[in-house]
């Protein structure tokens, strides 16, 4: 390995770490924001922004690893057992939906169409949970005005991760390619 | 880079029909009880009376038991209660029901009613479409 490799690894190391810092400060945030809504544990879904922008700027694997330790750094700093559980469920179903609609969809579709997917399926997947948990299909009726508000921020979040993305670019190049 | 393409709308709305399936789901699954919905009243645990909510049936029961009194009314294919002799009456507020799984509780008289619903045929919906 050259030295311009090593230095290349560390920024990535240090980018990675930075956005793994700013998701968890979201998190904190948007646990402040008290939601007005019906469902209990409705949240804005800004920490989905960082997801957003690592699936932009870095590869499918780095970016899975920035919501995994986001995941499980917020458990840590205040979460239960229950909590790791949705957050992991809902999580990594809508990474997989997000990479799944940026694949499919390639320059067709933008930011906001991944997000919204994400926001979406985050809201499934924690459901899911739900009700294997209380062994009710009927949790899953909350799915229409989850995926509506979803929609909505995932909107916003796409919107706000669209100008982040575009000036990043600038520096860093495009899906991992690093210059 | 345009902020919002069409393809985006294209998967919103795609989206939003998705997150509606289970709800459809769950209203069909009610559907196929439609047949017969039975009421079974409950008292303390122990079933007491089977009453099948048919539509012309229009009668009313009192259920006397050691916790108290109930008088119960079934009309147009629905149960309530319409007087108790409890203290909070939160039974009789709740209303007429008839769709399988409501239920009707009165914690002080310890009542119970239920609605549970009989899988319809498919022999039975031949001879109604025949």
């Amino acid at each position: 390995m050259n030295n311009k490799e090593v230095s290349k690894n560390i920024r990535k190391m240090i980018y990675i770490s930075l956005l793994v810092a700013m998701s968890l400060v979201l998190h904190i945030f948007e646990n402040m924001i008290p939601v007005p809504f019906i469902t209990p544990g409705t949240r804005l879904g800004l920490a989905n922004i960082i997801t957003v922008i690592a699936l932009y700027t870095l590869s499918y694997k780095e970016a899975f690893l920035v919501l995994f330790l986001r995941i499980l750094l917020s458990v840590m700093f205040g979460g239960s057992v229950s909590r790791l559980i949705y957050s992991l469920s809902g999580g990594i179903l809508s990474y997989i939906f997000m990479v799944f609609t940026k694949y499919l969809g390639k320059e067709k579709v933008s930011i906001v169409g991944v997000s919204c997917a994400g926001a979406v399926f985050h809201n499934v997947g924690q459901l899911l949970a739900a009700s294997l948990i209380v062994k009710t299909m009927s949790v899953m009726l909350y799915l229409p005005i989850m995926s509506v508000a979803g929609i909505g921020t995932g909107i916003f979040v796409g919107i706000t991760s669209n100008f982040a993305v575009e000036h990043l670019k600038k520096i860093f190049g495009v899906n991992g390619q690093w210059f | 880079m345009k902020l919002i393409k069409k393809m985006d709308i294209v998967i919103i709305v795609i989206l939003l029909i998705v997150s509606f399936i289970p709800y459809i789901m769950l209203k069909n699954y009610q559907r196929s009880y439609e047949g017969i919905n039975y009421a079974v009243i409950s008292i303390d645990g122990e079933e007491k009376k089977r009453i099948e909510l048919k539509e012309a049936l229009d009668e009313e029961f009192t259920f006397n038991s050691s916790y108290g009194v109930n008088k119960v009314v079934v009309h147009n294919m629905k149960i309530g209660i319409v007087d108790a002799d409890c203290k909070d009456r939160i039974c009789i507020d709740e209303g007429f029901i008839g769709e399988v799984g409501e239920r009707i509780v009165c914690l002080p008289n310890r009542l119970i009613i239920e609605i549970v619903g009989e899988q319809k045929s498919s022999e039975g919906e031949d001879v109604i479409s025949r």
